[in-house]
This record gives C-alpha cells, sequence and structure tokens, in this order.
C-alpha cells in the first residue's frame, strides 16, 4: 500500500517549479543548438551534431537543469501519490500558455480556452481526490 | 498511422515502467517519519545509487528512442494527442502495481487534465 499522501499547496507548487524548469531548460537547448540539424538518421551524422553541441554553454546549463529536476521529481515522488503527481506534472503545457496570453496577449481559440478550463478543473478536481489511506499503514 | 501509435504505445509502456521504478524508489528512500526529518546528502547519495533509479532512467532512454521514432512517422500534433493514453496507463499501472487507490475524483480530474491538454496541443497554443 503506498504510503504518500494527497495535493498540497507545497506539493503543487513544487510541482509547478518542476516544470517551469522543464520549459526553461528546453528553450535554452533550443537556443544553445548550433551547427546543422540532423537531416538524415546516420550515427556519422549524429556523432557530429552531438560533438558540435556538446560545448555549447546554453545546451550544458540545460542539461544541468535537467539533472536538478530530476532529483526535484524524485522528491516529489516521496510525497506524493504518482496518480496524482503525472497528471499535476503535465498541467504546465496547459498553464504557460495560459500565462502567454495573459501577459503577452497571445492570440488563443476557443478550443484553446475550453482546454485550460478543462485542465484547471482537473487539478481542482484531483485536489479532493483522497490519498492512499495513510492509517492503513503501520503508525509509531 | 498504426506505426505511429505502436511506437507512441511502445514509449509510454517504457516511460510507465520507469516511473513505476522511480515512485518505488523514492519510497523506499525517503526517510521514515520518526527518524528525524531529511538529511539531503544522503539522500542525493542514496538516489544515484540505488538500481530501481538506474532501471528507471534506462527505460526512460528507451521510451525516447521510441518516441522519437514516433515524432519521425507523423506530426508534432498527432503524436501529442496519442500521448495522452500516458495518463491512463500510470493510472492503471499506479493501482495495481503501486496499490494507489485510484478513486472516482482521481480518475475524472486525470480525465479533465488530458482532455484539456489535448485540445491545447490541438489549438496550435503550445
Amino acid at each position: 500500500m503506498s504510503k504518500t499522501g494527497g495535493i498540497t499547496l507545497k506539493i503543487f507548487l513544487a510541482v509547478f517549479l518542476n516544470d517551469v524548469i522543464d520549459a526553461v531548460a528546453q528553450v535554452l537547448m533550443k537556443k544553445g543548438i548550433v551547427g546543422e540539424a540532423i537531416v538524415s538518421w546516420n550515427l556519422h551524422d549524429m556523432g557530429s551534431f552531438l560533438a558540435q553541441n556538446a560545448t555549447s554553454p546554453l545546451v550544458i546549463v540545460g542539461i544541468l537543469l535537467y539533472a536538478i529536476n530530476f532529483f526535484l521529481w524524485i522528491i516529489i515522488l516521496t510525497k506524493i501519490d504518482l496518480s496524482l503527481a503525472v497528471p499535476l506534472g503535465s498541467t504546465t503545457y496547459a498553464l504557460i500558455p495560459f500565462s502567454a496570453v495573459l501577459f503577452l496577449h497571445e492570440k488563443i481559440s476557443v478550443m484553446g480556452i475550453v482546454g485550460i478550463l478543462f485542465v484547471i478543473l482537473g487539478i481542482l478536481i484531483l485536489s479532493k481526490s483522497k490519498p492512499a489511506a495513510p492509517s492503513l499503514a503501520p503508525t509509531p | 498511422m498504426i506505426l505511429t501509435i505502436l511506437y507512441v504505445l511502445m514509449a509510454e509502456i517504457w516511460n510507465t515502467v520507469g516511473q513505476l521504478l522511480f515512485k518505488k524508489s523514492a519510497d523506499a528512500l525517503a526517510p521514515s517519519p520518526g527518524a528525524g526529518g531529511w538529511d539531503y546528502r544522503t539522500f542525493y547519495k542514496n538516489v544515484i545509487r540505488r538500481p530501481g533509479i538506474l532501471l528507471g532512467l534506462s527505460c526512460h532512454a528507451v521510451g525516447l528512442i521510441f518516441w522519437i521514432m514516433a515524432l519521425s512517422q507523423a506530426a508534432l500534433s498527432v503524436v501529442f494527442v496519442l500521448g495522452s493514453m500516458q495518463y491512463i496507463l500510470i493510472l492503471i499501472a499506479a493501482r495495481f502495481f503501486l496499490g494507489e487507490k485510484i478513486d472516482g475524483m482521481r480518475f475524472l480530474g486525470t480525465l479533465f487534465i488530458a482532455a484539456g491538454i489535448t485540445l491545447v496541443a490541438l489549438s496550435g497554443l503550445s
């Protein structure tokens, strides 16, 4: 039986931070990539692509952020059920576009608005889910 | 199309196994409630030494290969929409392999988040 609990504000913020770091890392790596894109799937092309980019500072920072994020994710998993952490962990796919609309005044379609509302509703519903009865675990 | 679905499914199965291994390791590594709080240095050391963690990372590496194979076949939005199967897989796996209690709220909440992300992806915003 799982011994971890439900969603608290602290855990939500930790998961959110995890997602934001992920997004930043991806942008940095995208910006840091230099040289030719891989057009054919042969080892020589991929090798020279990796060699060109292994020393790019932004790529290195991106990889470091990924490493930090990995440890943060393991810490999150010590505190919350996997079946809560995973859906919660993907909410930035909707929340970051939402902030782009809010702060950068990007255009959004009706479908996008409905999607964002669904995600927010989903988080609220998830937060009502009871953790796997910690009373069942032996308490000292 | 069938090949794309197959690749995405394979990627998701490997990722789910990886997450199960992460979760099992995290539960084992978490200090027990009476143990006087967190010693993060020891925790990090134990994390990188834990076989389950290393195995979980390898599963994600295999999953990534299948994900890239799927991406090389179909448009990102298609792969993304297929990708929402991951949530259902995680729910099932957490129920049967971790003993997590999937109540109605958890099922419904996950469904809403998966549907919402799919809509946002289809609207081309993210």
